[in-house]
């Protein structure tokens, strides 16, 4: 690898030994790679939670602060394993909170903003097309890939922060624009879509493109932004998609030609059929099974989609024997609040919970054995992390479920 | 080792040496809930070598899959004395390597990776057999 004179100094520990530890990570990981260099980066998404860092995550962050590592980009951080307020109502165990309480006293010394979000790219850090970023969170990178055009691989714990203290990351994989070219296409035969749709449809690409990168035919050409988040999130979810380009919607499709003029190593038809299909692969519950807890909010829910609930939830109420738990940012919650959406919300027996989500939060604690969620990458984390089953439905089957009338 | 089966060139990813009786998983492997950090046990369901234990092993596998959290979990794993004597690749990837490279910073523990040999040796590797892994060289030795 060939690096600048302010790189090599880095290694020699001239900017402190944070600095210098990060730049050794991301050579070491860089060479493996065979990258000729290190590029700058503008904005960095790193990993934060507990229950996937454990003390070993602890012990790495705590290492660069002891080190005077600052974040040299903008730098969000990925939903907590606890809610910070509320982790006593869900039962956290308290050392549990004290492991995260020690990893986000690392992070915010660091300088990372303290958003605790798996939708950076609605707000703090929001980057440009064709920027190089690091960010980690599969389904933020194929958000940032696709949608906006930014570049990153899907970045893992460790050279996540490190690229965020230096500003610098190897150059491999998706920062080249070589490596952006789709190989396998799904041409969608559907007329309408239903929200799970866009979920199930994201879980069929993931599961069929492998290490390729899917073309999407046949979105809506004014598809929302939050059914693009969903649709990243299944496709990022049931395979490893970071990037996919949908024709007439993403910008590197419309500017080229997606396939850099060669043909498509497969061409897959998607038929209502085949939605249907993986919608009951999805759900691995004994269907007479009783629901334990409904679960809203993977990716975490936007005030757009809060605002479909409320309206759904018009005189109906959670019923006794359920738990009906939603998802969101610190910053969407209280909104919701401002729009006077979460009173009669809580009041009618949902429980919000900010900053961190089902999939990577101790749910085990509670002991369910059967849970119901209208996200396709909640589905198919949530069995093998809780050890329970899963029945996936749309969000008004979550809400007829959960609910009863007032 | 009693006596050299055979010696196979590869790539050096991350230096130092290993060695130790072979594992051998012919798919993509995953760490995020894929392995257990406390015991080294693979609890990945959907694994050809579900049950076994990785520690002390040298880790065969072609590349890496899943979650970006890999790394925290193979270096947890490394840092409760679970972790394999060596890692071999068919490919390696940021998750595996990342996670190497801070349990050397970390924890002062080495592991060699190596990856990209010039054949494949998963046939000649019998199950058990005692495999030496120079991560500084490339070297892959194979005692009969």
């Amino acid at each position: 690898m060939i690096l600048t004179d302010e790189e090599k100094a880095y290694l020699e520990g001239s900017h402190g030994q944070a600095n210098r530890l990060a730049m050794e990570l991301l050579v070491s990981v860089g060479e493996s790679f065979g990258s000729e260099r290190l590029i700058p980066i503008t904005s960095a998404h790193i990993l934060g939670h507990y229950g996937s860092l454990h003390q070993a995550g602890i012990d790495f962050l705590e290492r660069l602060v002891g080190g005077g590592g600052q974040c040299r980009v903008p730098t969000t951080v990925d939903p907590s394993s606890v809610d910070f307020e509320r982790w006593e109502k869900f039962k956290v165990p308290e050392d549990y909170v004290e492991k995260q309480k020690r990893l986000q006293i690392a992070v915010e010394k660091l300088g990372v903003i303290p958003s605790w979000s798996c939708t950076p790219y609605f707000a703090h850090n929001v980057p440009r097309f064709a920027q190089n970023i690091a960010w980690a969170e599969s389904s933020a990178v194929a958000y940032a890939n696709s949608v906006i055009g930014a570049r990153t691989n899907r970045t893992p714990f460790g050279l996540d922060i490190c690229a965020a203290i230096t500003g610098k990351i190897p150059e491999f994989g998706l920062y080249m624009e070589k490596n952006r070219t789709g190989s396998i296409l799904f041409d969608v035969k559907v007329d309408t879509f239903s929200d799970l749709d866009y979920h199930t449809l994201g879980a069929i690409v993931g599961r069929r493109s492998g290490s390729r990168i899917p073309v999407i035919k046949g979105l809506p050409a004014n598809i929302t932004t939050d059914r693009l988040k969903c649709f990243g999130a299944g496709a990022a979810s049931a395979g490893s998609v970071a990037l996919y380009h949908a024709l007439g919607v993403t910008p590197e499709a419309q500017l080229k030609d997606p396939f850099g003029g060669k043909r498509p190593e497969e061409i897959f038809t998607v038929s209502r059929k085949d939605i249907q299909d993986m919608e009951e692969q999805i759900s691995t519950a004994d269907p007479n099974a009783k629901v334990e807890m409904v679960t809203l909010g993977c990716p975490l829910l936007s005030v757009e989609e809060l605002k479909a609930v409320f309206q759904k939830m018009r005189q109906r109420r959670v019923k006794k024997e359920i738990f009906f738990w939603i998802y969101l940012t610190q910053e969407t919650y209280d909104l919701g609040k401002a729009l006077g959406l979460v009173e009669p919300l809580e009041k009618a027996g949902i429980w919000f919970s900010t900053q961190t989500c089902a999939t990577i939060s101790p749910v085990k604690v509670w002991g369910f054995s059967h849970v119901m969620t209208n996200s396709a990458k909640c589905a198919l984390v949530v069995p093998s992390e809780h050890n329970l089953t899963v029945t996936y439905k749309g969000t008004d089957g979550c809400i007829l479920t959960a609910t009863e009338p007032v | 080792m009693s006596s050299v089966k055979e010696v196979v060139r590869g790539r050096g990813v991350t230096p130092g040496r290993g060695q130790g009786k072979a594992l051998i998983s012919k798919q993509p492997f995953m760490f995020a809930h894929g392995v257990e950090p406390k015991s080294g046990e693979v609890i990945d369901m959907r694994s050809d070598i579900l049950g076994e234990n990785i520690k002390g092993k040298v880790l065969m596998f072609p590349f890496g899959k899943g979650s970006t959290t890999g790394s925290a979990w193979f270096l947890e794993t490394i840092r409760q004395g679970n972790g394999p004597s060596a890692v071999i690749n068919v490919e390696t990837e940021p998750i595996i390597a990342s996670a190497i490279v801070m349990a050397r910073f970390l924890y002062g523990i080495t592991i060699p990776l190596v990856d990209r040999l010039e054949k494949d040796i998963t046939d000649l590797v019998t199950k058990n057999a005692i495999v030496q892994v120079n991560g500084d060289t490339g070297e892959v030795t194979i005692a009969s």
